[in-house]
């Protein structure tokens, strides 16, 4: 099963080859992608300036095939990219890369919101925000 | 029916590991049907105060029936991807 996880933030030159890798799939006329960024929230007088994230690995990429799976047939999609961070994340870089391309434009917007609805409620990921006086709080998806 | 193997390990995930000061835990289950969250407030009282969900398996359920033979239990606090 393929893991969906990178280690620290997803570096935007990753994003950028992704998309030039799909420069050759000339059938695809629209692409679009989500990217989630940790926000730099202030929580009883603090500022989170990161977010550890941790998971239930095994389970969260099973969920994540399962996920791709469902979207693949409600979706006419031609491909579908996801990854998300484990570890540190600094305030400000990006967490969450969802990528997904179609002939057209209409599926693909309305394929990346479901996707990214169904990674934050179904995928077993937590988020440690870290402030700089080393304390922190959990995170929960609202 | 007593050759069924009970023995399962427990994984805590997150917030619930750091509070309870526990990542796995080896545990024995009852020969019956049980729900899983009750049955681990049970094993853990301070449980009882947090949102928490129960996976068997890799897959989401609060229910383990008694003839069930599991290899692995997670308990995850809320999500918070993305």
């Amino acid at each position: 099963m393929k893991n969906c996880f990178k280690e620290g933030a997803i570096a935007p030159e990753f994003i950028a080859n992704s998309i030039a890798h799909h420069q050759v799939k000339t059938q695809i006329g629209a692409h679009q992608i989500f990217l989630g960024q940790v926000r730099n929230d202030e929580i009883e007088g603090k500022e989170v300036i990161a977010i550890d994230y941790s998971a239930n690995e095994e389970m969260a990429n099973k969920v994540f095939h399962e996920i791709r799976e469902t979207t693949f047939e409600k979706f006419d999609l031609t491909c579908m990219h996801i990854y998300h961070s484990i570890g540190r994340v600094n305030k400000g870089e990006i967490c969450l890369f969802v990528f997904v391309s179609s002939k057209r434009r209409k599926e693909v917007m309305r394929a990346i919101e479901y996707l990214v609805e169904e990674i934050k409620t179904k995928v077993p990921v937590f988020g440690k925000e870290l402030f700089a006086d080393e304390t922190h709080v959990w995170k929960e998806n609202n | 029916m007593e050759s069924i193997n009970r023995k399962v390990t427990v994984t805590y995930y997150g917030m619930l590991a750091e509070k309870l000061g526990i990542i796995e835990e080896a545990i024995v289950l009852p020969y019956q049907d049980i729900t899983l969250r009750e049955f681990m407030i049970q094993l853990h009282p301070e449980l009882d105060t947090f949102t928490f969900s129960t996976a068997v398996d890799l897959e989401l359920t609060d229910i383990l029936k008694k003839d069930a033979q599991p290899n692995k239990i997670d308990i995850m606090p809320p999500f918070a991807g993305g």
